[in-house]
């Protein structure tokens, strides 16, 4: 088990310790928890609002006695409830495809299961791959 | 992350190398919109070198599709490995961008 806490000015840095951290795992699941690490951690660094908190965030990894992978995505910004986001129309034609909420989608194809809670002003999200 | 671009058969061929992350995929979707700016016939994306792709690298793909439907320039990609090709597909990306596997075919 691994947790990343990130600063909101480590985006970078941060990523690239999960990078290192996820060396030893195959290569589509580290794949996976990359793009989730990237799109969750992105979206905080560019959207969140913490208010007058100082921002805390954290990405925890870890594997239950299967080997399956659990990633649990903390952070004490205002409320957001990821699971009830609307997902993009992806058959739309070229024209009117907009970008937004890509991201997200993905990351919710990716998981197996998905939890969201809020607890304590805190956003807690659970996926397991 | 490097980008390699070269002629041939008339066609550009535009080779992005490594991550296209939050981090690399802007220099990558800079350097794209420059060379889309010359207007070739067509323009191919080999992909064969990218190692990992997110909603970053998503979206100079989907620009780099807009710009060129604008321009009536073809474009396409080649070459996505495994999970790349995946991000691609769930993304509902292959209902406007044609991918093939080699570039071979994607020239043909």
């Amino acid at each position: 088990m691994a947790t990343f806490e990130m600063q909101l000015n480590k985006l970078e840095e941060t990523l690239l310790k999960i990078d290192n951290y996820l060396n030893s795992v195959d290569e589509n699941s580290k794949f996976k928890v990359m793009f989730i690490a990237e799109e969750l951690l992105t979206n905080l660094v560019r959207h969140a609002n913490f208010k007058d908190k100082t921002p805390s965030i954290s990405f925890n990894i870890e594997f239950d006695k299967k080997g399956k992978l659990e990633i649990e995505c903390r952070d004490n910004a205002e409320a957001f409830d990821f699971s009830e986001h609307k997902d993009p129309d992806i058959d739309a034609k070229l024209e009117d495809r907009e970008l937004g909420g890509l991201g997200i989608y993905l990351v919710k194809k990716y998981a197996q299961e998905l939890e969201y809670k809020r607890e304590n002003n805190f956003n807690i999200l659970r996926l397991s791959l | 992350m490097q980008v390699k671009s070269f002629r041939e058969e008339g066609t550009l061929i535009v080779a992005p190398s490594g991550k296209l992350d939050t981090f690399n995929a802007p220099k990558f979707g800079n350097e794209l919109a420059k060379l889309l700016e010359e207007k070739p016939e067509s323009c191919l994306l080999d992909l064969s070198e990218v190692t990992f792709l997110s909603s970053s690298g998503l979206q100079v793909l989907l620009a780099g599709a807009k710009t060129s439907k604008k321009d009536s320039i073809k474009y396409g990609v080649f070459g996505m490995q495994e999970m790349v090709n995946d991000v691609f597909f769930l993304s509902g990306f292959n209902n406007f961008i044609n991918s093939f596997e080699t570039k071979q075919e994607a020239l043909s």
